[in-house]
């Protein structure tokens, strides 16, 4: 398969803060990858790299096979063919909605106009060409900077948060819009985001980032349920952790003996999704608190040796703060290094 | 992974070295002349020490001094109860008067002078009013310190009362509230709570009345008051002695790159604590009871003598005319040279101020800033002393440039052209870098995004800068005065060599057209900046970086006619 972008060994210094260390990454034509960690950790200065508008101090940069940074001298943002959809979506306020769609095309006149209007229907704003950008909604606007970054076929689209400009409800609608517009086009994407949601949902690939460090590319199927590390199974979903012995197969903890999904052994940590916890009635623990949630409720127990444990359970069945309750685990457990 | 190909050198100009050198070929023409002025200054040696510190000459540095010192009392004294009242009192006309004051800036300090003295000069018109009722010889003479004082501290008062106003209006009410109710009175409050948030504003002001006064020509001329200014033109006009003026040219440089110190001391303390941007609740207007009669006189009183008086005197000479056997002014003529010089200095320096604002733009340096700064020289000094600068060195290197209309305009150029700059600076800062680096990923070099995204963002802004420059080339003296070849008059030196030879009354047509101009112009920026397009916060970019009259632009820009 063809890598439309690889990254290695990147490093990048602003004064004081070391941005980005030994960042190496690579990603398939056609895939979307998501950059996703909590905020200073390091994901939109890597963007902003691939983009051009920083040059690493270390490191290289290839886009379909081509050296834009790196020892060899940088490539200016211009000439790398990478579209940027913005935070703020940067759309020029002096041009209407087609002018900001044309505005990196080439050709004639009418094989613009073309491009433009079949990039207006792409994102479902046929129409919209002569309008200002004053009267355009949260999520049109968004989708007038999808199209602009789209209109030039560029190598690579870069999203940076591009959602967190809108409202929940519209959020949801529009990721699902601007995946398949990127899958329509086979586009190549990487995209900024600190909602493990938004990165799970929309990417091919998730790539988690702390502190300037890159710690895991993986599907969002396997990043879930096989975190390499608990620093990043803390970053996506949420976690129980629980110390334990491994023997083979079997670890001993506070809650019994579990099935492992891999051997192991000595002294390890159990990673236990809150889902896969099951309550049942009568047992040694105790419920502390009770939220509700309508389709579902989350449960703060406390253990007899007194580990705290979150579990969520459907609606079926009330339970109160105070009450006894046993746990039990669904499915085998992931075991991680302590 | 197998490095990709190599990539080819750049051949072009980088950018940014280009605008570069641009600014380092700016500054070196700015500062060159004065450069030369200063050595010339410098190499009369300990002759020329003692000539600068005999009596005669110490009298002229404390003539400016005095001066100075009063014009910025009087201006504090009338610019700040005008703040107060027009910001936070009801009174009668309170709009009218804040915008009837605010045309007293339009007034150029010699036309200011020459309408007072007419009125009230030893056998003015007021003298003809008194005559007429009782027997009278003449009036005391105004002219000399009292002259040039109240010249001057009629149309330098707004630079105090403007950034004050700014001040009353845009702090939090509640300050003042928390006062009172920790039971301070009024007077208190004031004193305690609104001076010291006031007293950055009214010290930068003061500064800008100091330069002003310092760098004034006309009304010091025509006042016959024997300031810097003054004494420095009759030294090259009367005696041709390049030497001696040019040492009282450096004394004054030297004395106004101490206020600039001053300034810019001030302005590293003042820090953040600017006019503070307006989420706040309104400010509910006094009521000042009977008071509101004294105010309405006050404010009557500024408008009359800054406003009033010049265009009734300018008028009058315009009625006058038949009277006198005099040829009237060829208007035609006169109205064309004045506004293509202005149009043409306008223009060079709009074009010229671009590549300086991106300079600054796009990369904060200490080199940048410093180059910029540069250029500010010809702005920051007396114009009398630019111009004569110039003309010393364009007699000795460049004399197929002397007395030609190319040194003129760019004497005007250098004198103005940090106003276009900071209007352009201000409207392009305002311009998110997002967009430049959204336009770069669609394929567009740096020279495209300039035209396609700064020049039609900023284009309020840069149009601002042309009008600012084409407005204060119109009304100036000392440079016209100096530089213009013979027979190249503009509205300015017409009115000046008619005064000169007692020829009122062909002062007026172009006297009452610069001051309808001036004032149009200055309605005009401050409509464009109140559309809802217009590119925000260009005012307060302006009022931060303007050194001077500029400022006083930038301030009306600012101040919102609420």
């Amino acid at each position: 398969m063809n890598v439309a972008l690889a990254c290695h060994k990147l490093g990048k210094r602003f004064e004081t803060v070391q941005a980005l260390t030994d960042f190496s990454l690579s990603l398939r034509a056609g895939q979307v990858l998501a950059l996703l960690g909590p905020s200073g950790c390091g994901k939109t200065t890597t963007l902003r790299l691939i983009a051009g508008f920083e040059s690493p101090d270390s490191g290289e940069i290839h886009i379909e096979g081509r050296a834009v940074a790196g020892p060899q001298g940088h490539v200016p943002p211009e000439n790398r063919r990478v579209g940027m959809v913005f935070q703020d979506y940067a759309l020029f306020p002096h041009l209407d909605v087609a002018g900001n769609i044309s505005f990196g095309l080439k050709g004639s006149r009418e094989q613009r106009r073309q491009r433009t209007e079949t990039m207006l229907s792409l994102v479902g704003l046929e129409g919209f060409g002569p309008r200002s950008l004053q009267g355009l909604s949260g999520g049109q606007q968004q989708r007038v900077a999808l199209a602009r970054a789209l209109a030039p076929e560029p190598a690579l689209v870069l999203l940076d948060e591009p959602f967190s400009n809108l409202d929940t409800h519209l959020r949801v609608r529009l990721r699902a819009e601007v995946r398949s517009i990127l899958r329509a086009t086979g586009t190549t994407a990487v995209f900024v985001t600190h909602d493990q949601e938004e990165a799970l949902s929309v990417a091919d690939q998730v790539a988690v980032m702390s502190a300037g460090r890159l710690l895991q590319v993986a599907e969002p199927w396997r990043l879930y349920h096989e975190p390499a590390s608990r620093a990043v199974a803390e970053l996506v979903g949420e976690s129980n952790f629980l110390g334990a012995e491994a023997s083979g197969r079997v670890a001993r903890c506070a809650i019994g003996d579990l099935e492992l999904r891999q051997p192991a052994a000595g002294e390890v940590t159990l990673l236990l999704r809150p889902e896969t916890l099951q309550v049942t009635g009568g047992g040694p623990v105790r419920v502390e608190e009770v939220q509700f949630f309508g389709d579902h409720q989350r449960l703060q127990l406390r253990l007899a040796d007194d580990t705290a444990l979150t579990a969520q359970t459907d609606n079926s069945r009330r339970f109160r703060a105070g009450q006894r309750v046993g746990v039990k685990v669904n499915g085998p457990v992931l075991a991680l290094p302590v | 992974m197998t490095a990709g190909p190599r990539l080819p050198r750049l051949p072009r100009l980088d950018t940014h070295q280009a605008l570069q050198f641009i600014a380092v070929v700016t500054a070196l023409v700015v500062l060159l002349p004065l450069a030369w002025l200063v050595l010339r200054a410098t190499g009369a040696g300990a002759e020329g020490l003692a000539w600068a510190l005999r009596p005669r000459t110490l009298t002229i540095l404390g003539n400016s001094i005095v001066l100075t010192v009063t014009v910025v009392a009087g201006a504090l004294a009338i610019g700040l109860p005008f703040a107060w009242l027009t910001a936070r009192c009801q009174f009668p006309l309170r709009r009218f008067w804040l915008i009837a004051g605010l045309l007293t800036m339009v007034v150029p300090s010699y036309l200011g002078a020459v309408t007072l003295l007419a009125a009230f000069g030893p056998r003015g018109l007021l003298y003809d009013l008194l005559a007429a009722l009782m027997p009278l010889e003449r009036l005391p003479d105004m002219r000399g310190w009292f002259g040039a004082w109240l010249s001057i501290t009629l149309i330098t008062w707004p630079f105090i009362a403007l950034p004050a106003r700014a001040v009353l209006l845009g702090s939090d009410p509640a300050l003042e509230e928390a006062a009172r109710s920790l039971g301070l009175g009024r007077w208190q409050v004031f004193r305690r709570v609104t001076l010291p948030l006031l007293r950055p504003a009214l010290a930068g002001g003061s500064l800008l009345v100091a330069l002003y006064t310092l760098s004034d020509f006309g009304a010091v001329a025509v006042m016959r008051y024997n300031a810097f200014t003054r004494a420095i033109y009759l030294q090259y006009t009367s005696s041709f002695d390049r030497e001696r003026a040019a040492i009282l040219a450096l004394m004054l440089i030297l004395l106004t790159l101490f206020l600039l110190w001053l300034e810019r001391r001030l302005g590293q303390q003042r820090g953040g604590a600017r006019l503070g941007a307006g989420a706040q609740r309104r400010l509910e207007l006094q009521q000042i009871g009977r008071w509101r009669w004294p105010a309405v006189l006050f404010c009557a009183l500024l408008v009359a003598l800054g406003v009033a008086l010049p265009v009734g005197v300018l008028g009058s000479w315009l009625t006058r005319r038949a009277l006198f056997n005099v040829t009237p002014p060829d208007m035609g003529m006169l109205t064309a040279t004045t506004a293509s010089v202005s149009a043409l200095a306008a223009l060079a320096a709009g074009v010229l101020a671009l590549p300086l604002a991106l300079l600054l733009l796009r990369r904060h340096s200490r080199l940048n800033h410093w180059l910029v700064a540069m250029t500010h020289g010809g702005n920051v000094l007396p114009g009398i002393v630019v111009a004569l600068a110039l003309v010393f060195f364009a007699a000795r290197y460049l004399p197929a440039w002397y007395q030609t209309v190319p040194l003129l305009l760019l004497g005007y150029v250098t004198r103005f052209l940090p106003l276009a700059i900071s209007a352009s600076r201000g409207a392009l800062e305002s311009i998110s870098p997002r967009l430049e680096e959204a336009a770069r990923g669609l394929g567009q070099r740096p020279w495209q995004v300039v035209l396609r995204i700064y020049v039609p963002l900023a284009r309020a802004g840069i149009l601002a800068g042309i009008a600012l420059v084409f407005l204060s080339v119109m009304k100036e003296l000392p440079t016209t005065l100096v530089l213009a070849p013979i027979g190249t008059r503009t509205f300015a030196t017409h009115i000046w060599s008619a005064y000169s030879e007692a020829l009122l009354s062909i002062i007026g047509g172009p006297g009452l057209l610069l001051l309808g101009v001036s004032a149009l112009g200055l309605i005009a920026i401050l409509l464009r900046e109140r559309q809802p397009g217009a590119a925000p916060g260009t005012g307060v970019a302006l009022l931060r970086e303007l050194p001077r009259r500029a400022r006083a632009h930038a301030l009306a820009v600012l101040v919102h006619l609420r």
